[in-house]
């Protein structure tokens, strides 16, 4: 899932969870897919996260650690 | 015959005295013709037009800032200063500047004939490939120590300090870019980027002029991520910027395009967290709400609450064995609670401390002596069972 997906549905869960419809299993399920879906983020910008290279042309033809 | 002239020394003085005249730094414009690059990176080449021609020369310090695509019949314009070469006895000029008086309208149908191209191939139909939310790694190629990557950097300090960036330095003008560009992007493309920003400052038309050429134009086809094209300013508008999947109007902003805020999205992260778990806590309090609501029927009414208290209690217990997870230790122990207080309102406990009740024929409860008087038999509910009465006759 991308990360504008799992926003999309937090926003659903969120909405779900605050018109309290919802039986309590379904509640509970509602709660950990949103933690879930929390931790996954927090995990996508963790991995963004690195540090600044500058190559030359050669270096850059060179460099295959990716 | 008093003064004899050696002719080096003629030379000479002929050179110091044009070396002292006006003709310094004199524009001088007219038809070019046998141009040529030596290996030294000199160049060599005439001025003419239909009444004279002058050989000129241009050192490589100057020459390597001379416009792309020089060819012989162009209109020039120089600036240059005459000098005399004594060992050949030459007048030459010396080039400071050149600059093609005809050569936009060249570039500019060139571009033209691109454009044309890209378009009947499908090239610029091509569907925009949206910017990913987090890129994962994102790769700049721009010029070496450029003033455009110093802003760029700016940029990405500013969004997020930590992101993963690569930046491949090249040249962006000039000869040399028409294949060190397209190297630089395909050498990016072979890094697994998520975003290529390909872009460089502002400048002359001529200076920006690459990112109009096919070879570099087809290397940014090849991208195989979404690429952004930032040359030059706002108001400059390249074949870069078509082909791209976006085109940014600085180098800046292709930063601030690219690269999230990190701050923005700890705080949405922030709020989604506080607003799952206020959501689950409004849901356990209205649940709370209703079995209190529950209680509160059930003390009025006592046997037609009865069944639906029992109701009631079997789904709190449900809820409180399903609720285990120490998360949920505090909610628990408030239903516990609510659970004991309905214990004590049960008709049923009232009944075991040795009441009973007396209910109709239809199963009601007879709450008076009046009432009772009108019923011809009645059932005494006690805590382990019924019995049938009837009133005795007072007569």
């Amino acid at each position: 899932m991308k990360y504008n997906e799992r926003i999309q549905r937090l926003e659903e869960i969120v909405r779900m969870l605050d018109t309290g419809e919802s039986e309590l299993e379904e509640t509970l399920a509602l709660f950990e897919e949103g933690k879930k879906l929390l931790a996954d983020c927090s995990e996508e910008l963790a991995k963004a996260e690195g540090s600044l290279r500058k190559l030359t042309v050669e270096e850059a033809e060179q460099s295959n650690d990716d | 015959m008093s003064d004899t002239w050696r002719v080096g020394k003629l030379a000479h003085a002929l050179r110091d005295l044009l070396r002292n005249s006006q003709f310094r730094n004199v524009a001088v414009k007219g038809e070019l013709t046998q141009y040529r690059v030596a290996a030294s990176g000199h160049a060599y080449f005439s001025l003419k037009d239909e009444d004279g021609k002058m050989d000129c020369v241009a050192w490589r310090g100057k020459a390597m800032h001379f416009p792309d695509g020089l060819e012989d019949g162009m209109e020039v314009l120089i600036i240059a200063s005459v000098d005399l070469y004594p060992p050949q006895g030459r007048v030459q000029l010396q080039v400071e500047q050149l600059r093609a008086s005809t050569n936009i309208g060249l570039l500019e149908e060139m571009k033209r004939k691109l454009v044309d191209k890209l378009e009947a191939n499908g090239s610029l139909d091509l569907l925009q490939r949206p910017l990913p939310t987090i890129p994962q790694h994102v790769v700049i190629v721009t010029g070496a120590d450029s003033a455009a990557l110093s802003d760029m950097l700016r940029i990405r300090d500013e969004r997020w300090t930590d992101i993963r960036c690569t930046v491949i330095e090249t040249v962006v003008q000039g000869k040399e870019s028409h294949s060190l560009l397209p190297r630089a992007l395909r050498a990016a493309y072979a890094l697994s980027p998520s975003v290529v920003v390909v872009g460089r400052g502002g400048g002359s038309p001529e200076d920006l002029w690459s990112f109009n050429l096919e070879p570099i134009i087809e290397a940014i086809l090849e991208s195989p991520v979404p690429i952004v094209s930032a040359v030059g300013h706002e108001s400059d508008h390249l074949v870069s910027d078509l082909v791209a999947d976006h085109r940014a109007a600085t180098p800046t902003h292709a930063m601030e395009m690219v690269i999230p805020i990190r701050g923005d999205h700890d705080i949405m992260i922030d709020d989604f967290s506080s607003r799952l778990e206020g959501g689950l806590n409004r849901w356990l309090s209205r649940r709370k709400e209703r079995l209190h609501n529950l209680k509160l029927r059930l003390a009025s009414a006592p046997l037609i609450g009865m069944g639906k208290a029992r109701e009631s209690l079997l789904m709190l217990n449900n809820i409180l064995t399903r609720l285990t997870t120490s998360r949920f230790n505090a909610e628990r122990q408030k239903l516990q609670r609510y659970s004991t207080v309905l214990e004590f309102t049960n008709p049923h406990a009232v009944l075991k401390r040795g009441y009973s009740m007396v209910k109709g024929e239809d199963g009601m409860v007879i709450r008076t002596a009046a009432a009772a008087a009108s019923q011809s038999s009645m059932k005494l509910q006690f805590h382990d069972g019924e019995l049938s009465v009837a009133p005795l006759d007072d007569d």
